[in-house]
């Protein structure tokens, strides 16, 4: 829906409230172009994505809401496809806040942000349309194929480190850096994370933890670690700034943030633990009561294809620090080629979400 | 001889009913019957309304909204007082400079004053990097700093207040008392204070209410200490999975009830401030020269660079910096972010286009300053007026958005107009500019109504029963007795609500249609993503056009009234 036709929707409505809303008219212009709402980019078209010359009939939009890639994306789908399609782009929790609020009425047709817990919790309220078989699942890597729910409540795309350790090089020598998360945890000097309340990638860094040490153990780590010195910043950015400035000597922070620091000249470091880094696992689900089924399943396909995948991750922005999860692709060579991931069953996530975050919520305010 | 305001009244609380009641109602049934929005009854009691008293974040941040409201009421009124008092009683030069600065900062969103601290203040700041001032880091970023920097953000409020009542000279109250052998201290004590007390207290409240609700600026400050308030605790409880609206509800009823407090002294202190003292020897207040005006001038210009000289100036030079980090040389100046926000660049969610988010920002602030000014005269009419029956629940929801945070509102919008029966009458304003209109109206409300009740007050209700003895109607009163006499106050009004609704976050994040961009959201996007040169050419950018837009506003209004 173009800005005129949203302003035409409201206008009726709005004069019932006003007349001086009469004057908002004036906004619409006729002739205006009503195709992606997602940005007029159509002049870098991308590689490996035919072009459909037939129009597939569509009611309305499909609408997308998404964290990473969502504006980039919707455009190339649109030209490769022909389906129009509009595209959100919301932080992670204020996605599945609009996307719960919506409950009654859903705008949405499809959601594709990090964290397949949140997205299982979806699915285990049933919000989630499930049981497709994308054709795209042949395409899949191993690994993809192993973080793939058997009810297909969704689809896995990528997956990049919710954290791995940076350290400031002029507070920490390289020979006293920690190589390991125990370390990490247990280093002298103040360290820090982002707030699992607020920032999208911090809850798959604390439950990766909660899951590999268990409950109790991972609680009296974190105890531990409150008393000794901890700090947590509501996002990866200030984390990051926090780093640098030398707040913080070492940080469990997001991939892109923490080579993009390390890449900028800072002074920083990256050590991928070889354990793991905790994962966060991109993924594209279709809302159950979507009128725009096929068209959402052929988002879920694009997003599936190689080249899209590799499309991804070769942009220079740093939302490209990601493993891609279709055979035959290319992650960014600044990146650990051999890091491996800690991920917990979507099951296990979604279940102990609201526990985990309610404990590190109130702990550290303690 | 009073009309009973039914039409009036009924008009206005039908208006604030759309705008604030229904969707904090909506927000708040959903504690104990989630889902009813949704079509489900499932009623779950009100255990989790003591839940706040269990959960240690909760409980911290009740504690902490508290002692943030409380001392920024204390100290933001004692510094709006004080300045207050200098400004009226006597003329110095910095004195109209004092007066645009307390309407900026008023304007400004706190959200931006505190990213202006954190550049300056924080460990990586301006002060640390350019004055070596790292005891600053330490002086800021505890509680005794946020109240300050809270105190600097709100005095305005206490400001305004204070220097309305004292528009009027009463000197002879005074000079009866130093007839009678009073001492100056003494008849300060016994005879300007408790005059002035109604204000004062009607400005504590009003900051009281306006710091306990602010989202903006703690949660800014939280990137680098972290003080939960009740605020904050919302946004947590709506941006968990499963999403918590049911406790998002429960804090905001506590809010609510906050505010209900603050009101009930606000309306205690107005009752008493009906001393008649104005007489017909009372003249409008001439500031007098003093020999000390010199030093006068120098204290309020001191309190102004720390007030909006730090954050606008942090946001100015950073805005011209290569990289925050560089220093300040030659090499690392630039106006490139300047030129960055007129380069359209689709598909990057980082730095949104600026001037789109301008024309629907001014757009949208445009609309809702011209209803609220409506809606605000109204109201100011019904209140002042009338025997209305509700006028206290008229009261209370003409102020409730100073104290409710905008994300609450925004979910009680979207519970509210997200209705599938809305869709077949033709009223699913969900997903539409029109929403964000009426979310601007409800944030634009208490600065449109105060603004007004003020001159209001001030006309003698016999001049309107004079008209009506005359047989002029309820209309023809209001366009040719009150409008005359209160157009400066309406001006200021629209003016205000448009500044005001301009760099409205919250509600903008959460009720934004597709793809539509507003100028907080560019500023905030930005800020999230480390691109403080594009957030602060933006701000510094868009701030300047809204101040030339209100001057040009203020300038032809005033061509058109004279």
């Amino acid at each position: 829906m173009t800005r005129i036709q949203q302003w035409r929707k409201g206008l009726v409505p709005a004069l019932t409230l006003s007349l001086m809303l009469a004057g908002c008219g004036g906004a619409a212009q006729p002739g205006t172009n009503a195709s992606t709402g997602a940005g007029t980019s159509g002049e870098n078209a991308s590689a490996g994505t035919e072009q459909t010359s037939a129009q597939p009939e569509q009611q309305k939009p499909l609408m997308l809401y998404g964290n990473d890639f969502v504006d980039f994306i919707a455009p190339k789908f649109q030209e490769a496809t022909g389906y129009a399609i509009e595209a959100v782009h919301y932080g992670g929790g204020e996605a599945l806040a609009k996307i719960e609020a919506e409950r009654g009425n859903p705008q949405w047709d499809i959601v594709m942000m990090d964290g397949h817990g949140s997205i299982r919790g979806l699915a285990e309220r049933n919000f989630l349309h499930t049981g497709y078989e994308a054709k795209g699942e042949a395409l899949l890597s191993t690994y993809g194929q192993e973080v793939m729910p058997e009810d297909r409540a969704y689809y896995p795309i990528g997956i990049h480190a919710s954290a791995v350790i940076a350290y400031n090089t002029d507070v920490i020598a390289p020979e006293n850096a920690p190589a390991t998360w125990e370390e990490f945890f247990a280093l002298e000097e103040r360290v820090g994370h982002a707030d699992p309340a607020v920032a999208a990638p911090a809850y798959p860094l604390v439950s990766a933890f909660f899951y590999k040490w268990g409950m109790e153990e991972a609680q009296q780590v974190y105890s531990d670690r409150f008393k000794q010195g901890f700090s947590i910043y509501p996002k990866n950015g200030p984390v990051g700034n926090a780093l640098v400035s030398g707040e913080i000597a070492a940080a469990a922070l997001q991939e892109h943030n923490a080579y993009s620091l390390k890449m900028d000249g800072s002074p920083v470091e990256v050590i991928w633990p070889e354990e793991g880094a905790p994962g966060s696992l991109r993924v594209v689900a279709i809302s159950k009561d979507t009128a725009n089924l096929e068209a959402a399943q052929a988002f879920v396909e694009f997003m599936m294809k190689p080249e899209t995948q590799n499309l991804l991750s070769s942009l220079e922005s740093n939302d490209s620090f990601f493993t891609p999860l279709a055979e035959g692709t290319t992650s960014r060579p600044e990146r650990n080629p051999n890091g491996t991931f800690i991920l917990p069953p979507d099951r296990w996530a979604a279940e102990h979400e609201s526990e985990i975050k309610t404990w590190f919520a109130d702990q550290n305010v303690q | 001889m009073r009309s009973n305001g039914f039409w009036a009244g009924g008009a206005v609380l039908l208006l604030l009913f759309l705008c604030m009641l229904y969707p904090l109602l909506a927000v708040i049934t959903n504690i104990f019957l989630p889902g009813l929005f949704f079509g489900e009854v499932n009623y779950t009691g009100f255990g989790l309304l003591l839940e706040l008293f269990d959960r240690p974040l909760w409980r911290q941040s009740l504690t902490n909204s508290l002692t943030l409201g409380l001392g920024t009421a204390f100290l933001g009124t004692l510094l709006g007082s004080l300045l207050a008092i200098l400004r009226s009683q006597w003329s110095f030069r910095a004195s109209r400079l004092l007066d645009v600065s307390a309407w900026v900062l008023l304007i400004v969103p706190s959200f931006m004053i505190a990213q202006g601290w954190v550049l300056f203040a924080g460990s990586g700041g301006l002060a640390n990097q350019w004055l070596g001032w790292t005891w600053l880091t330490e002086l800021i970023f505890q509680p005794f700093g946020l109240i300050l920097v809270m105190s600097l953000c709100k005095f305005p409020l206490a400001y305004l207040a204070v220097t309305a009542a004292l528009e009027w000279n009463v000197s002879q109250y005074g000079d009866a008392a130093k007839l009678n052998g009073g001492g100056p201290l003494t008849v300060w004590r016994t005879v300007h204070l408790p005059l002035s007390l109604p204000a004062i207290t009607a400005g504590w409240t009003l900051v009281f209410m306006d710091t306990i609700g602010d989202f903006g600026l703690p949660a800014a400050l939280a990137t680098v200490y972290r003080f939960p308030t009740l605020p904050y605790s919302i946004y947590t409880a709506i941006y968990q999975s499963p999403v918590r609206f049911d406790m998002a509800g429960v804090l905001a009823l506590y809010l609510v009830a906050i505010l209900a407090v603050a009101m009930a002294i606000l309306f205690f202190a107005l009752r008493k401030s009906r001393v008649d003292f104005l007489t017909s020897r009372a003249v409008v207040q001439a500031p007098k020269p003093s020999r000390y005006s010199g030093l006068m001038s120098a204290v309020v210009l001191l309190v102004l660079v720390v007030a909006v000289g730090i954050p606008v100036g942090t946001s100015i030079s950073t805005s011209l910096l290569k990289q925050l980090g560089g220093g300040l040389t030659w090499a690392n100046l630039t106006l490139d972010h300047y030129i960055s926000l007129f380069r359209v660049d689709p598909g990057e969610h980082r730095t949104l286009p600026l001037l789109t988010g301008m024309r629907n920002s001014f757009l949208i602030a445009g609309m809702a300053a011209i209803i609220s000014m409506a809606l605000g005269f109204l109201t100011s009419y019904v209140v002042t007026f009338t025997r209305f029956r509700f006028k206290s629940l008229i009261h209370l929801s003409t102020v409730l958005s100073l104290a409710v945070p905008g994300v609450v509102l925004g979910i009680g919008y979207i519970f509210v107009w997200n209705q599938r029966w809305l869709e077949q009458v033709g009223l699913h304003l969900y997903g539409t500019p029109t929403l964000l209109v009426m979310a601007a109206i409800a944030g634009a409300i208490p600065y449109a109504v105060r603004l007004q009740i003020g001159a209001f007050a001030k006309i003698p209700a016999s001049m309107l029963n004079a008209a009506a003895m005359q047989g002029a109607g309820t209309v023809r009163r209001m366009k040719d007795i009150l409008l005359p006499l209160v157009r400066g106050g309406l001006l200021t009004a629209t003016l205000a609500s448009f500044g005001t609704s301009v760099y409205d976050l919250a509600i903008a994040s959460i009720l934004k249609p597709p793809n539509y961009t507003l100028v907080p959201l560019v500023i905030d996007k930005a800020f999230e993503f480390s691109q403080y040169g594009y957030a602060t050419a933006a701000t510094v950018f868009s701030g300047t056009i809204v101040i030339l837009l209100l001057l040009l506003g203020s300038w032809l209004g005033k061509r058109w009234l004279s």
